[in-house]
Formats: C-alpha cells, sequence, structure tokens
C-alpha cells in the first residue's frame, strides 16, 4: 500500500524521486511507464498521488491520466506531472485531463515536498 | 558551466614547407580553424578513431615515408570517405580528375580564395544563430548537472565535423522537430567513466547499478532532458500541423555497441522477420537481413481493421491512378 506512485521510465529519475520522497517519511511505489502506472494504480487503492513523466514507451504519460480518469472513471486521485516538456498545448491536454500539477524537470524536491505532502493531507 | 561558444573546425595539415605552414596557420586564425599539424608517421590511427576532425589540407609535395601525397590522401579517403580532403599545389592549373574521387578542392598557396570556397563548400554550410548555440549550451549544460551531481562542466569551443564515426560505446539518439528543424540528436559516451561516476555516487542512480541498461537509463535521462528543454525554448510554430508535432512524445533510444545493445525503452516483443537472399546459382554466400517492428510510442492493433478497409479502396498495385 502506498500513497504515492511515481511512474517513469528512467530509473535514474525513478530511483531520485522515490529516495527522496521515502527520506521525507512518505510511502511510495514506482511504475517503469504509462502503462505499468495503470495497472499498478488500480491493484492499490490507497494511492493519493501520483507523479508521473510524460514521453514513456508503451503507454505516455497523458493518455495513462485519460485513462485513468476516463476507463476507471476516477476522478479525485491527485496527478502531477513531473516531465521536460512544457508546451501549452500538453499542459491544455493535461488540464483537461485534470492533471493537477506541472513540473518541469529536474526535479528539485525541496522546492515542492510541502505541496506533495498537502495534495496528500501527510 | 564554462563554455566557449564560437564554432570552430579542427583541420589537420600535411604541409613541410616552412612558409606555406605559416600562412596557412595565419588563414587558419582567421577562419575559424583549428590547425593540427600531422605528424609524419604513416599510421591512420587518428582517421580511425573519433578525432573530431572537419577536413585535410595535404601539400602535393608531402612524402611520409615512401608514401606520397596522393597515397596518403588515397589511404585516408578509404578509411574516412565523408572526410574533405583539400590539396595544395604549387599552381593550380586546372583540376586533375583522376584524382577529383580523392580530393573535394584544390589551392595554392597564393590563392587561399579557393581554400576559403571549399571550406564554405563543405563545412561551414550552414548558419547557426549564435543565441541558438548559447542557449543550447545552457541548456545542455543544465541537464548534464542535474544527473551527475558535485562535477564541473566544461564546454568546448562549438565544432563542425564531417563525421560519420561513433564515439565510445554508449549513443543515445532522439529525433528533433519543429517548424525550422527536423532531424536528430545525438549523445555519446564510454561506458566506464560513466560507471564510475555511478560509482562515486554521482548520479541518480544506487551506487551498485552499475550494470550497462542502468547506464544507458542515465545517458538516456540527459538526453531527454537536453530535448524537452530546446523543444520549449526553441519552438516557433507557424500553423497548426506544426504545433501537434510539439505534442507528439518521444523517448531516446539508446545503444551500446560494446554489448550489441539496443533499446526502444520498451519491454514489449518486437515483431521480426528474417530474409536470407541467396543468388540463384548460390555462387555467393547469402545475405541475412533482419527486420523488426517496434511499435515502442504506440500500438492499437483494434484500428488495424479500420486501415484495412481504406487500404482496399486504393488503386490495386501497378494500375494507373488518374486524378
Amino acid at each position: 500500500m502506498a500513497q504515492i506512485l511515481v511512474v517513469d521510465d528512467s530509473a535514474a529519475v525513478r530511483n531520485e524521486v522515490t529516495q527522496f520522497l521515502r527520506s521525507n517519511g512518505l510511502d511510495v511505489e514506482s511504475a517503469v511507464d504509462g502503462k505499468d502506472g495503470f495497472e499498478k494504480f488500480k491493484r492499490d487503492p490507497a494511492i493519493k498521488l501520483i507523479i508521473s513523466d510524460i514521453n514513456m514507451p508503451n503507454l505516455d504519460g497523458l493518455s495513462m491520466v485519460e485513462k485513468i480518469r476516463g476507463e476507471l472513471g476516477n476522478s479525485t486521485v491527485n496527478i502531477i506531472m513531473l516531465t521536460t516538456e512544457s508546451d501549452a498545448r500538453m499542459k491544455e491536454r493535461g488540464k483537461a485531463s485534470g492533471v493537477k500539477g506541472w513540473i518541469v524537470k529536474p526535479f528539485k524536491g525541496d522546492a515542492v515536498v510541502g505541496s506533495i505532502k498537502k495534495l496528500i493531507g501527510a | 558551466m564554462e563554455k566557449a561558444t564560437n564554432i570552430v573546425s579542427k583541420i589537420l595539415i600535411y604541409e613541410n614547407q616552412k612558409e606555406a605552414e605559416a600562412r596557412l596557420r595565419s588563414f587558419c586564425e582567421e577562419n575559424s580553424l583549428i590547425g593540427l599539424k600531422a605528424c609524419n608517421s604513416t599510421t591512420m590511427d587518428i582517421f580511425t578513431s573519433n578525432t573530431d576532425l572537419g577536413g585535410v589540407i595535404i601539400s602535393e609535395m608531402t612524402q611520409v615515408g615512401e608514401m606520397t601525397a596522393v597515397q596518403i590522401a588515397t589511404k585516408i579517403h578509404d578509411i574516412r570517405p565523408e572526410l574533405p580532403i583539400f590539396l595544395r599545389m604549387n599552381q593550380v592549373d586546372g583540376k586533375n580528375l583522376a584524382l577529383d574521387k580523392v580530393f573535394a578542392g584544390y589551392f595554392a598557396i597564393d590563392r587561399l580564395d579557393l581554400l576559403r570556397d571549399c571550406l564554405n563548400k563543405y563545412l561551414f554550410t550552414t548558419y547557426y544563430p549564435m543565441a541558438l548555440i548559447r542557449g543550447m549550451q545552457e541548456i545542455s549544460g543544465t541537464a548534464i548537472a542535474a544527473n551527475l551531481k558535485n562535477c564541473d562542466i566544461y564546454s568546448s569551443a562549438p565544432y563542425l565535423v564531417n563525421d560519420q564515426v561513433i564515439y565510445g560505446e554508449l549513443m543515445s539518439l532522439i529525433p528533433m522537430e519543429s517548424s525550422w528543424y527536423r532531424g536528430y540528436m545525438m549523445l555519446q559516451t564510454t561506458e566506464e567513466n560513466a560507471i564510475n561516476l555511478i560509482k562515486q555516487g554521482q548520479t541518480p542512480l544506487p551506487v551498485d547499478d552499475t550494470g550497462y541498461r542502468a547506464v544507458n537509463s542515465l545517458l538516456n535521462e540527459i538526453t531527454n532532458l537536453m530535448w524537452g528543454g530546446i523543444k520549449s525554448r526553441f519552438p516557433l510554430y507557424k500553423d497548426e500541423e506544426q504545433e501537434n508535432l510539439s505534442a507528439t512524445t518521444q523517448i531516446p533510444i539508446s545503444i551500446n555497441h560494446h554489448h550489441k545493445y539496443i533499446s526502444f525503452g520498451s519491454s514489449e516483443p518486437q515483431l521480426c522477420f528474417h530474409y536470407i537472399v541467396q543468388d540463384k546459382k548460390k555462387k555467393y554466400a547469402p545475405i541475412d537481413l533482419y527486420q523488426k517492428f517496434i511499435f515502442n510510442l504506440s500500438w492499437v492493433p483494434e484500428n488495424y481493421m479500420d486501415s484495412q478497409s481504406q487500404v482496399e479502396k486504393l488503386v490495386d498495385d501497378g494500375e494507373l491512378e488518374f486524378f
């Protein structure tokens, strides 16, 4: 059972974000792409926040969000995109799918940990 | 990050005459060239590795061991056919057509304008705005610093090469597309040095995660950050179709030559075909062709029927279709 699901195809980013959040007392699970993220989210009802990359193989991050909102009908889980993308159309698409926040990589944990804790009520 | 931004190119020079050498040195300084003096050795090692070379200048009087200028140039051309070689003649008295395959151009020491024309034709063909160069360096430096911690990053002057050589064992490749550019960005490095940084805890990876797949993922993340940064900084889409390009997902392809490894980021099985091509008389060994389809970014087979019905409406093979 995890509070946060980190979805990124890069082992380096997965490790960095996961380690940082764990060191801040949070329960974290990780997934290697959108497809894996979708399956893990389906199996774990305790997840309150998803932090996801966009450019990933098999299923990209925004399509994963759309599947969570559409296929699973879940409109409550908080989703933040952690990505190199800052394209306005991408952001629009994310917003329309119910993405709550957008972080342009690289990940600067100290700057966002407060907001992350607030989002999951920790 | 320490950086230099003027574009230069390295030229290897075979020149035995002192006066001509001095003139060429001045010419290089005036024309953004870094002149490297070729050693008097017949070894061609410098051409088999990645040496950042933009071209070669060779004097027709050059003699290295038993080899004449034409023989040296022919050998260089065999090893690195993409590298332009410019022949310095005592007098430019018409081109020697027999040597045109080897030499990209000819000049004399009192006709350096011809050399300048050659360089403009073969090396400095594309205009790269200085602000773009600075931006690319800055974004790339940030991407490197985000993944390789506690390191000083030095950036040499950007350079132009006629190069088809792969440096190191590790490589990542990612398409770059906008309304004003289309192509690829490639990042190349050596595996051992990258592993050392992981072992020393200077990357986001665990210190014992030194398998080549982990090392490649580190290179991919740096590539990804550079790609995203450059794409965001220099977009300028003129129409909707171009703008749609920016909304397509991309991931780097990573290659490790040493381990014969290529990753498209997906662990899904690849659809493969193996063709064996044999001449009818079976005089020669057959050629094996391996074809692989990697639909790593999207694969929706449910839509297959739709595309099939559309194809059937088209004209049969070999028929002429009038518009």
